[in-house]
């Protein structure tokens, strides 16, 4: 069933071999031009390994025509698979988004960015900075001027 | 709120450093986060945020509704108590529609002042929460519905009105119930297909849809009031939408619309300034009805479906026409509320033949 249609190899950055369907890879606009030139070789990726390309591979075909689909039950089918698929840890999260922005993939990285988003919706402080693992770097004088500044916060 | 000693903790941690995003990455997530006060906790988090948050360009403000027993700031500042008692046509259906106006106009204090909120209060809270973010250029505002306003009777009403200086164009659709398509068949429905008989409206049934109409040009025309103001103050607003907590109405400003706005400026008459609302123009009004209504897309159906389409008279058919359905484009692109009814409806029964056209004068 496959034999015609045109594949093209992708090497991650630990060397794994992925092959995936043209029409999938051209729809990663940084590679589109390699593929669209008729590149035969294996197209290395150097910033995204292998664990992360097959996470990219996998959704990128699940949503190949999916996702412009009228049919409202292929449509809640793919939601639900898409809430499946996200439910990773936040450092593999992470490295879906730096990996859909190093391959220009619209569709994954408004997902991905929108769940991190959506993960920060009514946080307290800790629990954001938990998330991105960022540490308090203000010196106290400062904290002190922010607390003092954002009294009208409570209100929020 | 911020707790000093956690941070030396996470100093340790040898990773941190792999595990960041760059900037342009953490400022894709923080545009997507939108509501403002996610945004400010961010703010307060670290220096790089404290840096970065500030770029985001689209930000939205929600206005919850305030605590009951509060007092009034109105009465305090010896405001007039309403300007709704100067306003004979808001004190008509104050009076005879109460409870199905009460949650289509803007926040405004009412006779009791249940609610602490008003215009003024409105634009100097968006203007100051605004100033911390330097690059704010799609803003949304969402006010509160008045306590106690729940839609017990099932009815079903949302609207969208494009504002430039002036009204361009409301739409509004209501329904008597929305239902899941399928649930329950009328009997009048039939298999007779897609344009049945238009069935025209009762006296009653007319009498609601104008008072949704009034209503709802009136809420518009008072938010669009605020917005011009809110636009005035914050030279970095491109577009500006101004919605309610229940996503019942919307008050659309496309760039386009705003830069004409600031170039009119609210060099307002006296008017205005005292009914604090823009005036309504007079408008074209198109009305459509059908009993029942399918949506296949969204899966919903729709009793007693109307849809009422508002341009000004100045603008002529043709324009008015486009116009609408831009907006319902942008729309879509907005999501439509999450379930896509509003759209699909408008555009279904712009399909049908219309049942009434009618003229309305300014007010």
């Amino acid at each position: 069933m496959s034999s015609k249609k045109k594949v093209i190899t992708l090497r991650s950055s630990d060397g794994e071999i992925f092959e995936v369907e043209e029409a999938v890879a051209l729809e990663w606009l940084t590679i589109k031009p390699l593929v669209e030139s008729g590149c035969t070789d294996a197209i290395p990726l150097p910033q995204v390994t292998g664990n992360i390309l097959a996470k990219v591979i996998e959704y990128c075909k699940k949503h190949i025509g999916a996702s412009e689909s009228e049919d409202r039950k292929i449509l809640y089918e793919l939601e639900s698979w898409d809430a499946d698929f996200i439910k990773v840890d936040q450092g593999t999260l992470f490295d879906l988004i730096r990996a859909a922005d190093y391959l220009t993939i619209k569709t994954l990285f408004e997902f991905t960015c929108q769940t991190v988003a959506d993960t920060i919706k009514h946080k307290t402080i800790e629990e954001v900075r938990h998330i991105f693992r960022e540490s308090n770097d203000f010196t106290p004088e400062e904290e002190k001027e922010i607390r003092g500044k954002s009294w009208w916060l409570q209100g929020l | 709120m911020i707790d000093s000693h956690s941070h030396h903790q996470q100093q340790l941690l040898p990773d941190d450093y792999l595990d960041r995003l760059p900037d342009e990455l953490l400022l894709a997530i923080f545009s997507r986060v939108r509501d403002a006060a996610d945004l400010i906790r961010l703010l307060s988090l670290c220096r790089r945020y404290r840096s970065l948050v500030p770029l985001v360009p689209s930000v939205s403000l929600s206005f919850a509704a305030p605590k009951p027993p509060a007092l009034s700031p109105r009465q305090g500042k010896g405001r007039p108590s309403s300007s709704f008692a100067k306003n004979p046509l808001g004190f008509l259906y104050d009076r005879v529609f109460r409870g199905f106006v009460r949650r289509l106009v803007r926040s405004k204090p009412r006779s009791r002042g249940c609610r602490c909120l008003d215009e003024e209060d409105i634009i100097e809270e968006v203007g100051g929460r605004l100033k911390l973010f330097g690059e704010a250029r799609d803003v949304r505002v969402s006010l509160p519905c008045e306590v106690g306003a729940a839609d017990s009777d099932g009815t079903f009403l949302k609207w969208r009105a494009s504002y430039g200086s002036k009204i361009r164009s409301c739409v509004i659709l209501g329904a008597g119930e929305v239902c899941r398509m399928g649930e329950s068949l009328p009997a009048k429905a039939g298999s007779d297909g897609e344009e049945g008989p238009v069935v025209p409206l009762s006296d009653g049934e007319l009498k609601l849809r104008v008072v949704w109409i009034i209503s709802c040009l009136i809420a518009a025309s008072y938010r669009h009031h605020m917005m011009k103001k809110v636009i005035e103050s914050c030279p970095t607003i491109r577009k500006i939408v101004v919605g309610d907590e229940r996503g019942q109405g919307k008050v659309v400003m496309g760039e386009e619309e705003v830069s004409e706005a600031r170039k009119e400026g609210t060099g307002e008459g006296r008017d205005e300034e005292e009914t604090e609302r823009s005036e309504v123009p007079d408008l074209t009004m198109k009305l459509w009805h059908v009993p029942y209504l399918e949506l296949p897309r969204c899966g919903r159906a729709l009793k007693g479906a109307t849809l009422v389409v508002m341009t000004p008279v100045a603008d002529g058919e043709r324009d008015g026409d486009e116009k609408l359905e831009v907006g319902m484009e942008e729309e879509e692109e907005d999501g439509d509320g999450g379930d896509g009814v509003f759209v699909e409806a408008v555009r279904e029964l712009r399909k049908r033949n219309k049942l009434y056209l009618l003229e309305m004068n300014s007010f």
